[in-house]
């Protein structure tokens, strides 16, 4: 993944003032708050997560047993720093996955979600949990993982994703979200290597 | 004993062997992986990527060259200072020890031979997973050498993650018991190994591999004379590390290349 800063600006100004995606029920621009500063972007909406009527997951926690919420409801409780047990192994059991099985991801995520859209989608949002699992526990082994992730063409393809036709493409924001916290973290920590 | 070789050429496994011949054990054969074997290239470029080319370079093509501008030990010195001329494997079967060849150390024939041979200990020189079939045919087991201090680090690039993680006294090498589990299997000799302000991280494996040498050998020594003490691993006492990406490599170096201007 070769994104520059520019980019990462100009993309991220033109969701954060999209009602649409401010308003969306995936939670695009949650947990943010430092990345967007550091990139010089306006603060994400003020959203407050709420978790009392979520389901926790209670199948193992392994790619073959994602639902279409179980990222969603685990990023959730790492924003709302609640049941961080239960998101750091599902964080582990995906990021194990992803690694042990990187070359066939494709397939697998076709396989499993039936089209290459949703697929890409899919794992674009376990690239999203991963670096907020990393954000919360500080697993380098999560944002390594998630590295990785963006080397793949298929998630991650020379031209960027069409983001708003016709509606805002979540994918492209998952893309571009994925693209802000690596570069903030990375710099991070550099500067924490620095001393 | 027997020996588990990742390739003929392999100048770590010609050392270990040697070293323990001259210390009076008896090495009844060698298994050696074929290096020609699509197979084996397919499954090591998906686990090592385009590093797998630098690695065949390094192992193979420059394999007993000397480098005059390393102040370190390196296996090429060692070799060297200890007179280990033996070019290949080969050269061993010359010396009275059967050398074996497989594509996959599990396969069939390499069962069938160790229950002839029946090892009271194996050491492995190479990467790769041991299936229990293999396993449970080498009497007291099989001896690896992990470049990693367990059971904190385990798996793969862990000198790499150890030094990112800024656990610098977690750097060295392990002599364990291999398992069906990737590197949980007990330890017998613990050797941590002080990084020094010139060191550089592509060259870090190079002086690790005398000192893992020489643990190896001194750890099946200890085995045989059965003055080994054999520590068991909980699962729940380290984490497994996979190949550390490029961007997390260059931090590493940047991390060390700040230690030897000192800062």
């Amino acid at each position: 993944m070769h994104v520059s800063y520019r980019f990462i600006r100009s993309e991220g100004l033109r969701f954060l003032s999209d009602a649409r995606l401010r308003d969306h029920p995936a939670l695009p621009f949650v947990g943010l708050e430092v990345a967007l500063q550091f990139f010089d972007l306006p603060p994400g909406p003020a959203v407050s997560v709420d978790i009392s009527d979520i389901v926790l997951p209670t199948a193992s926690p392994a790619f073959k047993n994602l639902e279409a919420d179980t990222l969603l409801i685990l990023r959730k409780c790492l924003y709302a720093g609640k049941h961080l047990d239960l998101a750091a192994r599902w964080a582990e059991g995906l990021m194990r996955f992803c690694e042990v099985r990187l070359s066939s991801l494709e397939s697998r995520a076709r396989q499993k979600w039936g089209t290459i859209s949703a697929a890409r989608l899919q794992l674009l949002e376990v690239g999203v949990f991963l670096l907020d699992a990393y954000f919360v526990q500080r697993d380098l082994r999560f944002l390594n993982t998630a590295l990785k992730l963006t080397d793949q063409k298929w998630l991650f393809p020379p031209q960027p994703l069409l983001a708003f036709w016709p509606q805002p493409r979540l994918a492209a924001v998952w893309q571009w979200r994925m693209s802000l916290m690596i570069t903030y973290l990375l710099a991070e920590i550099g500067a924490h290597h620095d001393g | 004993m027997v020996v588990f070789s990742p390739s003929r050429y392999s100048l770590y496994t010609l050392c270990v062997v040697e070293l323990l011949r001259r210390k009076g054990v008896r090495v009844s054969g060698i298994f050696v992986r074929r290096l020609v074997n699509p197979g084996r290239f397919i499954q090591e470029f998906r686990r090592d990527g385009k590093r797998l080319l630098r690695k065949i370079w390094r192992k193979l093509i420059l394999r007993r060259q000397v480098d005059r501008s390393v102040k370190y030990e390196t296996l090429q010195t060692l070799a060297r200072r200890e007179s280990i001329v033996q070019r290949s494997v080969d050269d061993f079967a010359d010396m009275g020890i059967p050398v074996f060849y497989c594509d996959d150390l599990n396969e069939p024939s390499v069962l069938a031979k160790l229950d002839e041979l029946r090892p009271r200990l194996a050491v492995f020189t190479g990467g790769g997973l041991l299936r229990s079939e293999l396993l449970k045919r080498c009497g007291e087991g099989v001896l690896n050498c992990h470049a990693g201090i367990l059971p904190r680090y385990r798996g793969m690039d862990v000198i790499e993650w150890a030094i990112l993680e800024g656990n610098l006294d977690q750097v060295g090498c392990t002599v364990h018991f291999m398992d069906e589990g990737v590197d949980t299997g007990d330890i017998v000799r613990l050797c941590p190994i002080p990084l020094h302000p010139g060191d550089e991280l592509h060259r870090l494996r190079e002086r690790f591999e005398p000192i893992m040498c020489r643990e190896m050998v001194s750890a099946c020594w200890d085995v045989l004379n059965g003055t080994a003490q054999r520590v068991p691993q909980r699962a729940e006492e380290g984490r497994q590390y996979f190949i550390m990406h490029p961007a997390l490599i260059r931090l590493v170096e940047e991390a060390m290349s700040r230690r030897v201007m000192g800062e």
